[in-house]
């Protein structure tokens, strides 16, 4: 019902619609500093995304469901 | 910190944040779309890989002090605004699927503490996270809450509801057994068929896929919710944002505001599957409100049977509420005052010209209602 506050928000960052670049905007070959910056930016947002499903409450709610679930013998394979 | 000091954890610091939700659906949407439509090659998004490192990295913290908490009912808080305990109580019934505080989001950029400022009293009620109880509550248990977070308001203040709270705020002033003194709806939605009616049935449809998910914990989980909002062409937009902001200053007021609404959407909450499956069912797929059939307890909810003065804002610029279907409520209401900001939805509560379109005129509107002040 509501979301993507920014994209109604042209003043925030210069965020509005049609700025920063369209779709596939910005590649790169990952070669040189340019390379490395995206190879450690890449690594550090994983990292902190496994840090942050590992807190997430939600996910402890369905691994707990799951847990409770009575494994089908039949689907073991 | 001081301006180096935070430029440099802006660069380099830890990730302090999730976001964008879900990051697979943002990171492989662009490859997903580009086997669909065989376009042959698609390259790294070096530009939008650095505006969600910026994002995550960035140091700004929501340090606003959460008002006191006046009642409770399960999850539930009423949040007291009022700078004067014997002002008149405006009783605002945000949206179940996002937090409320977005209509506090930061200094200067909060609807409640404005209205507070003039003479207001807001009662802020906060869904919060759905616990087991919560998660059986459909959509008139939680109009019955309303109602009882009404008459903890002492029964006689406004009422005003935005996005989905402005459906749960209407159905309560109709069936509260004492009417609030006026009814504001900020970009509330109830034609759902009249701009896309198509797409709102693909969206009602969907929901036996999501019934063995929602089997588990009773509710409809966050990054459910954030892929409903981030299908094309939206994940395009919102890509585009973070490449702008990847490449715009990082100290500032602007990229402080980015960083608090992006925080504000990637902190969504779970929705009740009784919930979620009347939304799609009846609203979505029924389109029961345009109709003019909806019930709640069995009730008609008609709002053109309302005695009580009413206030729509209509957000022009409205992507997640479309104008449509806000105008169908106009149409059901034509009591009802119209104002149509040429805003977003978000932006017509926290944007920069939001106090002068929208919170002005809806204090001014507040203040004026019979019997009120």
């Amino acid at each position: 019902m509501q979301q993507d506050p920014v994209a109604n928000l042209p003043e925030a960052a210069g965020a509005g619609e049609g700025e920063g670049g369209g779709e596939g905007g910005g590649v790169v070959g990952g070669a040189g500093e340019g390379g490395d910056r995206l190879a450690a930016d890449c690594l550090t947002i994983w990292q902190s995304e496994l840090a942050a499903l590992a807190a997430d409450p939600e996910l402890g709610e369905l691994r707990a469901a799951l847990e409770a679930l009575r494994p089908d013998p039949a689907l073991r394979r | 910190m001081s301006g180096s000091a935070e430029a440099g954890a802006v660069l380099a610091g830890p990730m302090r944040r999730r976001g964008p939700r879900p990051l697979m659906l943002h990171l492989a949407g662009p490859v997903l779309e580009a086997m669909q439509s065989g376009t042959p090659a698609v390259g790294t998004d070096a530009a939008l890989l650095a505006g969600i490192a910026a994002y995550r990295r960035h140091p700004f913290e929501r340090r606003l002090v959460e008002p006191p908490v006046i009642w409770r009912e399960g999850s539930a808080r009423l949040l007291d605004y009022g700078e004067d305990q014997g002002a008149p109580t405006v009783l605002v019934v945000p949206s179940l699927v996002n937090r409320a505080h977005v209509l506090d989001l930061m200094e200067g950029r909060s609807l409640l503490r404005f209205l507070a400022a003039g003479g207001l009293r807001p009662l802020l009620l906060d869904w919060g996270w759905p616990g087991p109880a919560d998660r059986r509550l459909g959509l008139a248990g939680h109009v019955e809450r309303v109602m009882r977070a009404h008459q903890a308001a002492n029964g006689g203040g406004a009422m005003l509801g935005y996005c989905m709270g402005g459906l749960l705020a209407l159905a309560a002033g109709v069936l509260a057994p004492r009417a609030p003194r006026g009814l504001a709806l900020l970009a509330t939605p109830w034609d759902f068929h009249a701009e896309d009616a198509d797409e709102a049935r693909r969206l009602a449809a969907m929901l036996p896929m999501l019934e063995p998910l929602m089997a588990l914990t009773g509710a409809l989980p966050v990054d459910v919710l954030q892929m409903a909002f981030a299908l094309p062409p939206e994940r395009g937009r919102i890509a585009a944002k973070y490449r702008a902001f990847g490449a715009a200053p990082q100290e500032g007021a602007a990229a402080e505001l980015f960083v608090a609404l992006e925080d504000w959407v990637n902190d969504g909450v779970p929705l009740a599957a009784p919930v979620a499956r009347e939304c799609l069912t009846e609203w979505y797929g029924g389109n029961l409100p345009g109709r003019g059939e909806w019930r709640v307890a069995g009730q008609a909810i008609w709002p053109a049977e309302l005695k009580l003065p009413g206030l729509i804002a209509l957000p022009a610029a409205d992507r997640i509420v479309p104008p449509g279907s806000a105008r169908g409520l106009a149409r059901a209401w034509p009591a009802a005052s119209l104002l149509e900001p040429p805003l977003g939805h978000v932006g017509m509560v926290v944007g920069s010209r939001a106090p002068e379109a929208v919170w002005r005129p809806l204090r001014d509107w507040l203040r004026a209602l019979p019997g009120l002040m």
